[in-house]
Order: structure tokens, then C-alpha cells, then sequence
């Protein structure tokens, strides 16, 4: 983007301050009517108009990157709440792009440490779990195996044998032929590349994942991590379809109803990914439905849902404003008189567990669906 | 400064009193300073923005700003800045922003909701809504606009219900202002917290002291306006009319008569009411495009089923008979949402106005000549004054109209009746022209037809809005003014509290 | 004891017939410190017409009687201060418009003085107290004085609108009682006269349920005046002594169209409430002929306190504004032969109170002392005096200091040599 493109896009938002707020009938609490997890802790220029202003600023040179410039863009969890508002109806500030523009263009030395890294973001350790997966029978597409679809290893599973296991033993009872690839795993990409303002970089994995894809003939692929679908759907040009694994338990228990849990009532967490850019609220609450769960939605659900406070890489670049933006979350979630969160997302469920609220168990909502088709190893 | 600053991190916390250069950028500009009125209102940073978390806090920045000669400035939502959160004195003021003060708390015994500035229209009407209880919202602003913006700092009309109930200034029942010294003022329904929920005395109602003086008597940290029950049934009623007069005669018989709870008048181009309402902004912009040539009328009604139905049946008859048009409920779709209007709540809605309508985001739609009160019959007469202007200014321009997107366009004012200042016999109501301009270029031409304007509310001697830098207050009504720079002398002696905006910078 | 609420009468009275006449009295008032107290009519129920300092000069205002301009389109008029809601009434019927009358103020009463001072108007609660539009005079010093559209130089006579900026100085003059300035002027508003017209009773056992009643029929918008009066005040209404078995409290409701439907759907509706609230409205009267009649009377031409004084009876009414909480605590201070009138207002957030005290005519001192410690006992109870009358006026100043002290300085401001209506409001 020229500075000039950045400027025009900018001087969409007029600074009505709807992205605010949460735009529904009623709330218990005035508390609940807010949004955007910086703006509002921070208010200001923390607000999604704050660092509109501050692209607009950056591009007619009216201002210079400064630390607090480079804290407010930071502090942003990119959770789309703000373009997403904006374009049901208002003037469609495109947010998202700008601010990802922002952090293309910060200069490093004001990136915060963890997202200074980009290549580490994307290294395969030489040491991973994957082979977990075949025991699960899933084929690998390095051995020459043929599969149309294949299961996305992001970066949160690459050691993580409790998931794999989990995943792979869903797979196995998708009745799907699901591959994947092991000893060399398509790049393991999710936002942290354009949270961290690396879009070059991005681009050169996208590339690399849309050849192999082709290459292999890969027509669909089940992504586990929400943001590793989002940045996939966006940027990838290779044809193929790109769901969340929600769908896939939706359509395994509409094909054949499961084990019923009889918990007490849960909430729902959107991902921020899954939800808003991608546009999946209906699959998460379908399995929520088929494993018997009552569901007490939080008043900031589906398109106003509030983000956790993981989003923008915030567990890398802030994890104490991460754990800040979670209490707030959590409030909400206590709020309902639900015991338990549940969530579709690794970053999701990892910073609302950070928080340790008492008496709130956080589950993913794979760990459940393993269980109820009789998964017994650890969940 | 510098001693102020360090004074006020120790009353607020270090975090809280930003000084930054993007600060004073946000806070010193808006869509209006950049899209044009910055020839009249150019951007002007404040030094030093504040965070208070309570009134004690903001009575303490006071006392320092008093102490060290600081002007303060208040902004609501800070949604349109220019009106008078836009410091008058560049990179030497404090503007107080309110968002750490958000409570609200619903008093249904006394009908009264009591709210703190950072809190925005929706979040109050949310929480009311639940409770089968309605205010008076402010028919536009935004979903992000301070609740007290509209109450103080705009007529707060609320078109849809306004001929009922009147604006803002008609619904507030009491006020908590920390004035220049300090000290705390409970006005009306909160001088005790057992008061009645009634603004007036004892004695001259000190509730109105900080109304449209944009915190320039004192600061208000926390307000209480008054609360309805919900009518069972809110209809609206939307029709064209051929000529503005039609639409006005009829309009007047409707007054007369007393019905509906709110109306509004349109001239061609019917731009307020799309871009309220609709869901989508294009969905606004079509229905702009669709009515260059329109005139209507719109209004509501509200109450039993039956109230509704007679009423709205009555006011068909009244406007067929002048040559009004119903419109068919597919357009009256995009705007619909003054019903939610009408019943009690904000409505969804942003300052599209503020914005162009073609979608290009190097244009801008301003507003060249606004809030002016009168009556009907002088918005009219107004109105087709102000469109004769504009098609002389193209006829010597002839390019703005040879062009796909015309490049000055004009959208039409806006007569609104509404209980305004007093009766409902007093069809008064603003009057607004929005200019929608794809090239900064074209500022010049705005600016001229913009002039023309002026002259002609002067000539029909249209009260003033006064709002933000509207310097009419202080050169026509000379016998007003006079007696409000008293008050000022009393309530602000140093003059510190935002000076150069409801009241001239002394030289 | 010149009145009730005074003990000083004025030395003499001066009667100008314009408003270059008032600014010329101000200015001499000034140069030697001669209190002025102005007086339109006069007909304010607490004598703050009437001097509470000696020496004093009445300055009359009602030769200044002119309706300076009718606007039957805008249905608003210009009005002088002398001007009374005899003749304006008359003026406007023959425009199909009406006046709104104030709760016990006569037709001689003076409109500009009336909605000044904010009496109380039956048309309130669907109209609210927003009648005075704008206005011109002098301030207390001489200088004179305008609102909005009124004090624009434009030579048109329809200058109805604020301006809304400094909307404190829009409102400064009213319930002043005379302290700031005199007012030569104002533009106010009329309302639609109405062929159809009824009024409809509901009979309440007790204050509480009056209440409740009130709030339940104004929810529905649909009365053009509402109020509750118990027993002893309706007797007066319709000058009639009624039945014992008469439940000690009546709603009446006053419904208005332009047609007869209008009038049928609001009955029914009122009616569907009065189901709900256990009871029913009627349109008579148990044990009054034309109790309709009589009331839709007292609304147009209001008969003032000569209705309250009978048989060699005073009168005084207690102004208040209470909180429904208040109201029965505020009930019980006064005893049985008080009449009692209250207007929903804010949809029922708040009502105007207005007891009263009777007493027999040569008991006036002993009354006042009666009177003094029930308004003590009314302000321990919070509530509002928003017209305070001079003989409880420090009192309640004393318990809104912040309030008077403000309103001090604005009166030391405009009225340096305390001329105008001293001691009043507790300034």
C-alpha cells in the first residue's frame, strides 16, 4: 500500500464511535455494551477512530512513529470488530487492512520483542508430534499417499501430542479420508506473521502451501486453528476449500447423534477467526447443540462477540495485557451463571485459562466432541 | 505546563494523563476540521488530554487548572469534535474526556435515569429497553456519541417524538456541575436524592446553566433526564409531496390538530432520514438518489393500538388532501428505525452525513448551514431560498453537474417540528443543508454558497443554534448575549473553562 | 399583616403604559435605592407581588395590556404583562384556539405573570411546563433583557424561538418572582380549542391509590388534562357539598378530540385501564348534576381562591413538587377540612402537590405559625418548594445553599442595589 492508499482508506472512518459499542436490543448491564478490547481499557487513541487517525497522521506525515503510537496499534487484538460493524453498515472503513498496513510499516525497533521474530513463527521444531496422527490412520500425503483433504497443522499442534491425538482420533471417526503431511509440514502458518507485520514473509509461505496443494491435489483442508483458517481463506489463491473443523463435527453429529453430556449450562467463546473473519457462528453452536449442552450465550456473541484478548498475537507481544483483556471477558462469561466456556480456538482457550477464574473450567470444544465419540486417553 | 501535567498524573494516575503527539492529533481534529470547516475551525491540539474516574478527580483538575491558568475543554464521544471539544486555544489547553465515568443507574419510582458523561446513547437505552422503559433519545448523533452531547451540546431533538416531548433540554431533570471553583452544583431532581425528578427551582432553574455553553459554566459529571413508559404500538407515516409548501400546509393542519408524536418536514433530497435509519449506508445513499425531487413528510405515532391507528388514519386524510403521496411500505423500510425512535431508544444509527455519500472517501458531506431555528413557515421559506442559491451556483458552474458523481451536490434541508423551546403550537425546527463534494478543490465554491446562506438567515433573522463556534449568539442577539457573559463573569471569573467557544477569547 | 405572606404594603404605585415607562422606573429606582416590586395581576396564591420590605414602589404593570401580535398558524402569541386570560381567551376563540389556564388562578389573571412564575397548568402533564417562549424587559439594573428571536433586531413580530444557547439566561426569569428585572414581553404559546370534550371520574379510597391511578392513565397519553382532588378540594370545584360515601379521592380526566371517534377510542382505552386498576371511570358524578360541566369550566375560566374561601373561610395554599413516596408522608401533616389537588408529572416521576390550610378569617397569625411548621416539616421531608413564598423562602434557601448561593451572585450581578423585590427567594 502507498502512503497515499492509506491515507484514502483511512478517511473512511469519520469517528462516529459505533465500533464502540455493541449494537443489539438490550444488555443487564451497561457494561456489556461496549467493544474493542483496547479502546475500551485504554479509551482515546486506543479506539479503533484513535489508530484510524493515527494512519491517517502516519500518511500525511502529521505524525512520526512513536512509541505510543506503536503501543496503541500493539495493544490492538485485531479482533475485526470494528471492520466488521463498519461494514454492515456504515461507511466500511476497511480496519482490518489498515491496521495490518500499520504494522507492516511500524518500524521494527518499536515491534514489541515477541513479534520480532518472524521466522520463528514458522519453524518447524526438528523434533514433532505428527507421527501421532498416523496412528489414527490418517495417510500421509509424503509417503505418496492420495487424500482430497487434509487436516492443517498450525503452530499450536505441532508438539501438542494431547490434540493430535484428539484430532487425529475425530478424523479417524469423521469416516473421511483426512491427510496431512509429516515430515514436512506445509509452513505452519496463523496471523502471527501479519500480526507482526509480516506480510512478505506470508506471502512466500501462501505460495509455497498453494503449490504443495496443488501438487498433492488437495481440495479441501480442515483447519483446527481459527486464525490459520482466516489467513488461509484471505490469501491463499490454490482453489481449494478452506473449513473449520466445527463444520466437520457438525456434519459427523447430524450423520449419526452422539453420547449426550449432562453438564451444567456452558457459554460460547467466538473466536474472533472463526467468527468474524470467517463467518462461522452456526457450526460451533450446532455441536454445542448436538452433544446435549445447554448454551447461555454472553450478551457480546456471534458478530459482537468480544474478543478474548489473545487476538493480534497478544499472548506473544503483551501476554499481561492479554490476561487483562480475558478478566474482562471472563466478567461477562461468570455473568451468564454459566460454569463453563466453551471455545473453538487454541489462543481462545489458552489465555482464558491464564486468567485461573475460580469455579469457570475453560474446554475446547474438540476435547468434548473426542469424548463423546469415546475418546479415552487424555483430554 | 509541565507542573499542571506532573499535578495531574497525581490526581488521575500517570496512565491517564496522555500528552502524546497522537493525542493531541485525535483530539484536535476531526472529519469536519479536515473535510473543510477547517478554513473556519482549523485543527488545534490540546496539550494534555485527562482521563477522570470520578467527580472528586475532575474537581481536583479543576482546582489546577484554575491555579495555573489552564483553559479546560469537555468532549463527549468526541463523534464531531468541532463543536466544542476542539480546544479554542492551541497546545495550552487540558480536554477532559469522560470515558472512565460510565455509570448508569435507572430510578423507575422517579422515572428518572441518572448517567455519567462517558456513557453512550445505546448503552443507556439498552439497559432501559429491557425494562420496558423509554427516554427522549436524540434522534441522530451516534451509537458512540456521549448521551450528554445531545442533552447539552445539540437541541437532542428527537424528531419521531420531539413534537411530543421536546428535545433534550425538555427532558433533563437534574444536573451535577463542578463549577470553576471547584465546588460542587446539584441542580433539579438532584440537588437531593430524594428530589422529584422536576428541573424547575426552587426559584430560577439552575438545570439549563451548562446547556449549549459547552462546559463553559461548569462541567457536568453526571446527569438525570426523565423516563417513559413504552407505548404499546409505534407506527411511522412517511409522504411525498410535489411542492416543500404543500408539505408545510399540510404539516401545519397536523399541528393543529395534534397529531402524531413527532414529524419532520424535507426538503429535496431527504438525507437525514435515510442515512438515521437505514441499515446500510448505501441503502441510505440509494434512497437519497432516489428522492432529488422529493418532498415528504415523515411522522410517527404512538400508544394503544387504537391511538395509533386513528391518528395515523386521520393524518393520511389530512395529507392526501394537500397532494401527499403515502409511501409503500418497501421504501418506508429504510426508515423504519425512527420507530425505535419514536418508542424510546437510541437508534442505530452514525453521522453519515458527515461523510461523503458516493462513497469516494476523498469528499465529504458538510453541513453549510445548520441548526437554525424558526418556524415552519420560515424553514420553508428558507429551504427554497437556499436551493434557488445552490442552482444559481451551478448554473455559473456548470461542471459540477456534468459529471457521473455531481461534484457539488446539494442534499436537502431539513425542516423539522418539533416541540422546540416551548410549544407545540411552535412548528419551529432546524434547518440544515449537507453539500456532498468529491474534490477538496471544490471547498471555495462550498464556501461561497456557504456565504450566501448566512446572509439570508440574517435577513430573515433565524434564531441561532449557538452550538460550537456559531458566533451568532454573540453579534445578533446582543440583549441575550449580554446578560449570559454576566453568568459567565460569575460562574468562570478566570475564564479558563473553554475559552474561545461558547464565548469569545478575550483579546 | 397586610397578607397572608405579607406584612408590608407598597408606598405607592406607579402604572406605566410601556416599556421605555419600566426602563425609565428602574433606572431612577436605582439611582436612589427604592425597592420596586412588580405586579401583573397579582394572582400569583403567595402574594410575591406584595412587598417584605417598607418603602417600597409597586410598579403595575397591567395598563401595559396589549396581545401585541396573534399568531393563529403558529398558534403562539405576543403578549404584555396586563394582558389576563380573560382576554386572550377572547382572542382566541374566535381562531379556534384556547389559552391554558393555571390550577386556581381567575381569568383576571395575568397570562405573562402566570406562566412566569410557572404556576402550575392543568395542561402540564400532556403539555409540560414549557409555555413561555421567549421574552424582553430590563434586568434589575436597567439594561435590558431579551431571549433568542427576541433579541434579535429583526423587525418581525414572531420571534418564538430561543436560540438555545445560554439556555440558562432563557430561563432566568422564571419562578424569579420579580427579583432580576420586570418583563415587558413574552411570546407564549396556545393550544387547539375543541369541540368534543369530556371528563371522566375515578374514584380512589385513598391518596395511594389516586396515585397509582394518575400514573396509569397518563402511561397511555391520552387525557389532555389529568389530576386527582380529594373531597374537600372537589367540593370546591363544583361548588356543591357531596355525599359522605363519596370515596375520599377522584381522578378526573379530561379527554379532547376534534371528532366524536376520537373521543370513543379514549374512553375505551382509559376505560380498559380503569379495569385493570379494579375500579371504573365514569363520566357523572355520584351525588353531582353536571360535575362534567363544571369542571371543564373551572379548566377554561378557573374561578381562583374566591372558590376555596367560603363561609368566612381563608385560604392558603402549600406549593409543592413531591416524589410519590413523599405525597401520603406529606398527606398526613394536614388536617381533615384541607383540600388537596395533584398533577402527574414526568409521566408520573414526580406530581405537584398543593395542600392546603383553611382557617377561619381572623386567625391569620395563628394560621402562619401552622403553616411555618408544616413547610418545616415538609422541607425535613425533601420536598420541593419550586415557588417558595416569602414566609418560608430562607428556609428553603437554607437547604440548597450551593443552589442559592449560585442565584445569589447572579441576583448581587444584575441587581447591584438590591432594588428589585428584596428579600424575596431568599437572595
Amino acid at each position: 500500500m502507498t502512503k497515499e492508499e492509506l491515507l484514502k482508506l483511512a478517511l473512511h472512518c469519520n469517528r462516529c464511535g459505533t465500533c464502540r459499542g455493541v449494537i443489539q436490543d438490550t444488555t443487564p448491564d451497561p457494561a456489556f455494551s461496549t467493544q474493542c478490547p483496547c479502546g475500551m481499557t485504554f479509551f482515546g487513541a486506543y479506539e479503533p477512530a484513535g489508530l484510524m487517525y493515527a494512519a491517517r497522521g502516519i500518511a500525511t506525515g502529521a505524525l512520526q512513529w512513536d512509541k505510543t503510537i506503536a503501543n496503541c496499534l500493539f495493544s490492538c487484538t485485531l479482533c475485526g470488530y470494528c471492520d466488521d460493524l463498519c461494514s454492515r453498515g456504515y461507511r466500511h472503513t476497511p480496519a482490518v487492512s489498515i491496521l495490518e498496513e500499520l504494522r507492516r510499516i511500524v518500524p521494527q525497533e518499536l515491534k514489541p520483542k515477541g513479534l520480532q521474530r518472524p521466522a520463528q513463527s514458522i519453524k518447524i521444531p526438528s523434533v514433532n508430534k505428527l507421527s501421532i496422527l498416523k496412528e489414527y490412520g490418517l495417510p500421509d500425503l509424503m509417503d505418496g499417499k492420495q487424500a482430497g483433504i487434509i487436516l492443517f497443522i498450525d503452530r499450536s499442534l505441532l508438539t501438542n501430542r494431547t490434540k493430535l491425538r484428539e484430532l487425529g482420533f475425530l478424523m479417524q471417526k469423521s469416516g473421511k479420508r483426512v491427510g496431512y503431511f509429516s515430515q514436512n509440514p506445509l509452513p505452519p502458518i496463523d496471523t502471527i506473521l501479519l500480526n507482526g507485520g509480516y506480510q512478505g514473509v506470508l506471502e512466500k509461505c501462501i505460495e509455497e502451501i498453494d503449490s504443495r496443494l496443488k501438487t498433492h491435489k488437495v481440495k479441501q483442508v480442515i483447519c483446527y486453528n481459527p486464525e490459520s483458517l482466516s489467513v488461509l481463506k484471505r490469501f491463499s489463491r490454490s482453489g481449494a476449500e478452506f473449513i473449520p473443523v466445527t463444520r466437520l463435527y457438525a456434519e459427523m453429529i447430524k450423520k449419526k447423534p452422539v453420547r449426550k453430556f449432562k453438564f451444567p449450562a456452558v457459554t460460547y467463546q467466538d473466536p474472533c477467526h472463526l467468527g468474524r473473519y470467517a463467518q462461522e457462528y452456526r457450526t460451533p453452536r450446532e455441536v454445542i447443540g448436538g452433544l446435549g449442552l445447554t448454551l447461555k450465550e454472553m450478551w457480546r456473541s456471534g458478530y459482537n462477540s468480544l474478543c478474548c484478548g489473545a487476538g493480534g498475537s497478544m499472548l506473544l507481544a503483551n501476554p499481561t495485557l492479554a490476561r487483562r483483556y480475558a478478566k474482562t471477558r471472563l466478567e461477562e462469561a461468570k455473568a451468564t451463571g454459566a460454569k463453563i466456556v466453551l471455545t473453538a480456538c487454541p489462543n481462545c482457550t489458552a489465555n482464558l485459562k491464564l486468567v485461573k477464574p475460580n469455579a469457570m473450567k475453560i474446554v475446547d470444544i474438540t476435547s468434548l466432541m473426542a469424548q463423546a465419540y469415546g475418546y479415552k486417553g487424555k483430554a | 505546563m509541565s507542573t499542571g501535567v506532573n499535578q495531574l498524573k497525581k490526581i488521575v494516575g500517570g496512565e491517564w494523563v496522555r500528552t502524546d503527539p497522537l493525542t493531541g492529533y485525535y483530539y484536535g481534529s476531526d472529519v469536519m476540521t479536515y473535510f473543510g470547516q477547517g478554513a473556519i475551525y482549523p485543527e488545534t491540539h490540546p496539550l494534555a488530554v485527562v482521563y477522570p474516574g470520578s467527580v472528586k478527580e475532575v474537581q481536583a483538575i479543576i482546582n489546577v487548572a484554575r491555579k495555573n491558568n489552564i483553559p479546560v475543554y469537555a468532549i463527549g464521544g468526541g463523534t464531531v469534535i468541532l463543536i466544542g471539544s476542539i480546544p479554542g486555544k492551541p497546545d495550552c489547553a487540558i480536554t477532559l474526556d469522560f470515558h472512565r465515568m460510565q455509570r448508569v443507574e435507572v430510578d423507575q419510582d422517579r422515572m428518572v435515569v441518572r448517567v455519567q458523561p462517558g456513557a453512550t446513547g445505546i448503552q443507556v437505552s439498552q439497559f432501559i429497553r429491557q425494562m420496558a422503559i423509554g427516554y427522549r433519545p436524540y434522534f441522530g448523533g451516534s451509537p458512540g456519541t456521549s448521551l450528554f452531547v445531545p442533552y447539552q451540546m445539540f437541541t437532542g431533538q428527537n424528531k419521531m417524538a420531539g413534537y411530543q416531548d421536546g428535545m433534550g433540554i425538555n427532558c433533563v431533570s437534574g444536573m451535577e456541575i463542578v463549577l470553576s471553583n471547584g465546588k460542587i452544583l446539584r441542580t433539579g431532581s438532584m440537588a437531593d436524592p430524594k428530589s422529584p425528578a422536576w428541573p424547575h427551582g426552587p426559584g430560577p432553574a439552575l438545570t439549563f446553566l451548562p446547556f449549549f455553553v459547552n462546559g463553559g459554566y461548569g462541567i457536568v459529571t453526571e446527569m438525570e433526564f426523565r423516563l417513559f413508559p413504552t407505548p404499546k404500538q409505534v407506527r411511522s407515516l412517511w409522504v411525498t409531496f410535489p411542492t416543500l409548501d404543500a408539505a408545510v400546509n399540510a404539516m401545519y393542519e397536523v399541528m393543529k390538530k395534534e397529531y402524531a408524536c413527532g414529524a419532520t418536514v424535507m426538503g429535496p433530497g431527504c438525507w437525514t432520514q435515510a442515512l438515521y435509519s437505514s441499515q446500510h449506508w448505501q441503502e441510505g445513499a440509494h434512497f437519497i438518489m432516489a428522492t432529488q425531487d422529493v418532498n415528504l413528510i415523515g411522522m410517527a405515532f404512538r400508544g394503544s393500538d387504537a391511538k395509533v391507528a386513528f391518528e395515523r388514519r386521520a393524518c393520511v386524510r389530512i395529507l392526501e388532501k394537500y397532494g401527499g403521496i403515502v409511501m409503500p411500505e418497501w421504501m418506508v423500510a429504510v426508515l423504519d428505525g425512527h420507530e425505535a425512535n419514536a418508542a424510546g431508544w437510541q437508534q442505530c444509527n452514525s453521522p453519515k452525513i458527515a461523510s461523503t455519500l458516493n462513497g469516494k472517501s476523498d469528499a465529504g458531506g458538510i453541513f453549510i448551514s445548520g441548526g437554525v431555528f424558526d418556524s415552519l413557515e420560515k424553514l420553508a421559506e428558507y429551504m427554497d431560498q437556499g436551493m434557488k442559491i445552490y442552482q444559481n451556483a451551478c448554473k455559473e458552474n456548470p461542471e459540477f453537474l456534468n459529471h457521473p458523481h455531481p461534484k457539488v451536490r446539494l442534499y436537502a434541508s431539513c425542516g423539522q417540528t418539533y416541540l422546540a423551546m416551548g410549544g407545540h403550537s411552535n412548528g419551529a425546527g432546524e434547518v440544515i443543508f449537507v453539500v456532498d463534494f468529491t474534490r477538496r478543490e471544490f471547498l471555495p465554491i462550498v464556501g461561497a454558497i456557504k456565504a450566501q446562506f448566512d446572509n439570508l438567515i440574517n435577513k430573515i433573522g433565524m434564531a441561532p443554534l449557538g452550538a460550537g463556534r456559531d458566533q451568532r449568539m454573540w453579534t445578533e442577539c446582543p440583549d441575550h448575549f449580554s446578560t449570559a457573559k454576566l453568568i459567565k463573569s460569575i460562574v468562570d471569573p478566570q475564564g479558563f473553562l473553554s475559552p474561545g467557544v461558547s464565548f469569545p477569547l478575550e483579546e | 399583616m397586610t397578607s397572608f405572606f405579607s406584612d408590608c404594603e407598597p408606598i405607592r404605585r406607579l402604572r406605566p403604559s410601556s416599556a421605555e415607562e419600566v426602563q425609565e422606573i428602574i433606572y431612577e429606582a436605582n439611582q436612589d435605592g427604592t425597592p420596586l416590586v412588580s405586579v401583573s395581576s397579582g394572582t400569583n396564591l403567595q402574594d410575591t407581588h406584595l412587598p417584605s420590605v417598607k418603602n417600597a414602589i409597586s410598579v403595575d404593570l397591567s395598563q401595559m395590556n396589549r396581545i401585541l401580535y396573534l399568531d393563529p398558524k403558529n398558534r403562539n402569541a405576543v403578549i404584555e404583562p396586563g394582558v389576563t386570560f380573560r382576554q386572550l381567551e377572547a382572542a382566541c376563540i374566535a381562531e379556534g384556539l384556547r389559552t391554558l389556564s393555571a390550577i386556581d388562578v381567575p381569568e383576571s389573571g395575568s397570562v405573562l405573570g402566570t406562566y412566569l412564575e410557572m404556576m402550575p397548568l392543568f395542561g402540564w402533564t400532556k403539555y409540560h411546563p414549557w409555555e413561555m417562549l421567549t421574552m424582553r424587559g430590563f434586568r434589575a439594573d436597567g439594561k435590558p433583557f431579551a431571549t433568542g428571536q427576541m433579541a434579535m433586531s429583526q423587525d418581525r413580530p414572531d420571534k418564538y424561538a430561543w436560540g438555545l444557547s445560554y439556555a440558562q439566561v432563557a430561563r432566568l426569569f422564571c419562578q424569579a418572582q420579580g427579583t432580576l428585572g420586570i418583563i415587558t414581553a413574552a411570546a407564549v404559546t396556545l393550544k387547539t380549542a375543541t369541540p368534543e370534550n369530556e371528563v371522566l371520574f375515578f374514584s380512589c379510597r385513598n391518596i395511594d391509590q389516586a396515585m397509582g391511578a394518575l400514573k396509569a392513565f397518563v402511561a397511555t397519553e391520552e387525557p389532555h388534562e389529568i389530576f386527582a382532588v380529594n373531597n374537600v378540594y372537589l367540593s370546591d370545584l363544583l361548588s356543591e357539598k357531596l355525599p359522605a360515601d363519596l370515596p375520599p379521592w377522584t381522578v378526573i380526566v379530561v379527554i379532547r378530540g376534534l371528532e366524536t371517534d376520537e373521543l370513543a377510542y379514549k374512553k375505551k382505552d382509559l376505560g380498559s385501564v380503569a379495569k385493570q386498576l379494579k375500579g371504573e371511570l365514569r363520566i357523572d358524578l355520584q351525588g353531582s348534576k353536571k360535575a362534567g360541566e363544571r369542571i371543564l369550566t373551572e379548566i377554561r375560566t378557573p374561578g381562583g381562591p374566591a372558590i376555596h374561601r367560603r363561609e368566612g373561610m381563608g385560604w392558603i395554599p402549600v406549593v409543592t413538587i413531591v416524589t410519590a413516596s413523599q405525597v401520603k408522608k406529606s398527606a398526613d401533616l394536614f388536617p381533615r377540612n384541607s383540600g388537596a389537588i395533584l398533577l402527574p408529572l414526568q409521566a408520573g416521576g414526580c406530581f405537584y402537590y398543593q395542600p392546603d390550610l383553611r382557617y377561619t378569617i381572623g386567625e391569620e397569625a395563628k394560621t402562619r405559625r401552622k403553616y411555618l411548621a408544616v413547610c418545616e416539616k415538609l422541607l425535613q421531608a425533601r420536598v420541593m418548594f419550586p415557588r417558595p413564598s416569602a414566609l418560608v423562602a430562607k428556609q428553603v434557601a437554607h437547604r440548597y445553599p450551593d443552589n442559592f448561593g449560585l442565584l445569589r451572585s447572579i441576583k448581587k450581578a444584575v441587581d447591584p442595589k438590591n432594588i428589585m423585590n428584596p428579600g424575596k427567594l431568599g437572595l
